[in-house]
């Protein structure tokens, strides 16, 4: 079967925001699967590098753009080159995120800014200078990475919680001050996930595994349709929601 | 990746599949290569749709069907399972009579009972007839039509609004039973979504609308996608989860389009 037309992103120009986890070529390979051509941005040569050779397995135009975006002024830079390079934006998707967990009284005011920086901070500069232009050229789609922690406390995870609780609420407030100008603002919250691959008969050996609902991790290749839908004009009615992908982690008691 | 997203051969019953949001999902269903079981009160409109999903080279079959009737819902899924073979997903949408208008003590025992049997009852039916047949099978969707009255107080919305927040639930209780099955439980929450067309002078209306966060109100076919990807193995890890419809409406609060006046920074 042919996607179906709502995925469809050929033709599209995405920004791929990225940060040190394994999940930019999932992403890339997947955005440039449903037809977008992508700039790929980060601070981590070989993650854009790894991300790049994945997307260019379907020959769109693809661009790694090396930045450190928790700086305003290498966002903007960052959004700017690959606006020129690929033409326009219809998307950006954010996904800078860096995982840290620590008893809450060790923690220095150097981690916390570390988090802040790289995990709010640089989605807020991105969506600013993407939201611009975006507006520009009479709208587009934005979609931020977050987690199932942005509504779900979990021990020794206070910081990276609140850099979530962060991302979720800069989602929906964006959405709101942006709706009328075409730009939608939502976001993906993901849980327990793997990059690699575990039977699932050996991950039940992990207490949290046998309570999720679904009995195994998750995998980022299996938020791709939905970010591919939240991409494309297809969720043209979709606004300032960030949809959890959890395995039905937040469901359960 | 994407190659998830087809529906080709499966089975899907969709409840008040005649008009509105139901008929707009059948139609991107079908679309995405899905067989379609209509299930309506009237055979007009179920027939209709039925003729319209197999003139998209689809298997289609109109059921009338009266989903606050148990023995009705039941008849359904033995005439579905009997006929096709099987059921892989079901579309709770039927359901209506939003809003509100009397005050509470007005509100009578059978009105009451009639608006949580048409919005919640009749989808504890469907998901009760169904459910054994996909858990044996080992895989299965429920895809649940709540509303955004269903999470926000809507001035005098007892029944509808109680109903929709039940939709809610049982969809949460359905995925945290049967997720391990295979059977897994979603809910699209659609905001203002009208399924008739408005004239463009109804200035109560249009007044309504300028207070939606996009400053406009939702398309059936909007939903189209949505349901899609839900009835999907796409959305083969999402379980108990809400997909908002509502262009906006529920990241904000009492007056999603107001903002606030520019406050200086003074730290």
């Amino acid at each position: 079967m042919p996607i179906p037309e709502e995925w469809d992103l050929s033709g599209k120009c995405v920004a791929l925001t990225t940060g040190s986890r394994g999940w930019a070529p999932i992403l890339a390979e997947g955005l440039a699967e449903a037809g977008a051509d992508l700039a790929i941005i980060g601070h981590r040569p070989e993650v854009l590098k790894q991300a790049a050779e994945a997307a260019q397995k379907y020959e769109r135009r693809v661009v790694t753009i090396l930045a450190d975006l928790k700086e305003r002024d290498e966002a903007q830079r960052a959004i700017r080159e690959a606006i020129a390079f690929l033409g326009r934006i219809d998307a950006l998707v954010n996904d800078p995120q860096v995982e840290f967990a620590k008893p809450i009284l060790e923690v220095t005011p150097e981690e916390v800014d570390a988090v802040f920086s790289r995990n709010v901070k640089s989605v807020l500069y991105c969506c600013q200078e993407a939201g611009r232009a975006m507006m520009e050229q009479g709208g587009g789609r934005i979609v931020n990475l977050s987690s199932v922690m942005a509504e779900r406390g979990l021990s020794n995870e206070a910081v990276y919680c609140a850099s979530m609780g962060a991302v979720e609420q800069l989602t929906r407030a964006l959405a709101l001050e942006w709706a009328k100008r075409g730009v939608t603002v939502n976001g993906i919250g993901t849980a327990w996930y793997t990059t690699e691959d575990i039977s699932q008969e050996q991950q039940q050996e992990d207490p949290l595994v046998r309570y999720l609902p679904s009995r195994r991790l998750g995998h980022p290749r299996e938020i791709v349709p939905l970010l591919a839908l939240l991409c494309s004009d297809g969720s043209s009615y979709v606004n300032g929601q960030t949809i959890f992908v959890d395995g039905g982690a937040m469901t359960h008691a | 990746m994407l190659e998830s997203l087809s529906l080709d051969g499966r089975v899907v019953v969709v409840t008040g599949g005649g008009t509105g949001l139901g008929r707009a999902m059948g139609r991107h269903l079908a679309r995405a290569g899905a067989d379609i079981v209509i299930a309506g009160r009237r055979p007009g409109p179920i027939e209709e749709a039925a003729a319209e999903f197999a003139g998209m080279g689809r298997r289609s079959l109109a059921v009338s069907t009266d989903v606050t009737d148990s023995a009705q819902v039941n008849a359904l899924f033995e005439r579905v399972i009997a006929e096709i073979g099987r059921v892989d997903v079901l579309v709770n949408n039927a359901g209506g009579g939003g809003g509100g208008g009397k005050q509470l003590w007005e509100i009578t025992d059978e009105e009451w009972r009639a608006g949580i049997d048409t919005n919640l009852t009749g989808a504890f039916y469907c998901s009760r007839a169904v459910i054994k047949h996909m858990v044996d099978r080992g895989s299965g969707r429920i895809v649940n039509i709540s509303s955004g009255q269903g999470l926000r107080g809507q001035r005098g919305s007892f029944m509808y609004g109680t109903a929709k927040g039940g939709v809610i639930q049982l969809t949460r209780v359905l995925a945290a039973t049967y997720g391990s099955s295979g059977v897994t439980s979603t809910c699209i929450v659609p905001g203002m979504i009208p399924v008739r067309q408005q004239a463009d002078d109804d200035a109560a209306a249009n007044r309504r609308l300028a207070f939606l966060p996009m400053g406009r109100a939702g398309a059936p076919e909007e939903m189209g996608p949505l349901a899609v990807f839900l009835a999907s193995d796409a959305s083969a890890y999402m379980n108990g989860e809400m997909f908002y419809c509502d262009g906006g409406a529920m990241a904000g609060g009492a007056a999603t389009t107001g903002y606030a006046p520019v406050i200086p920074l003074n730290d």
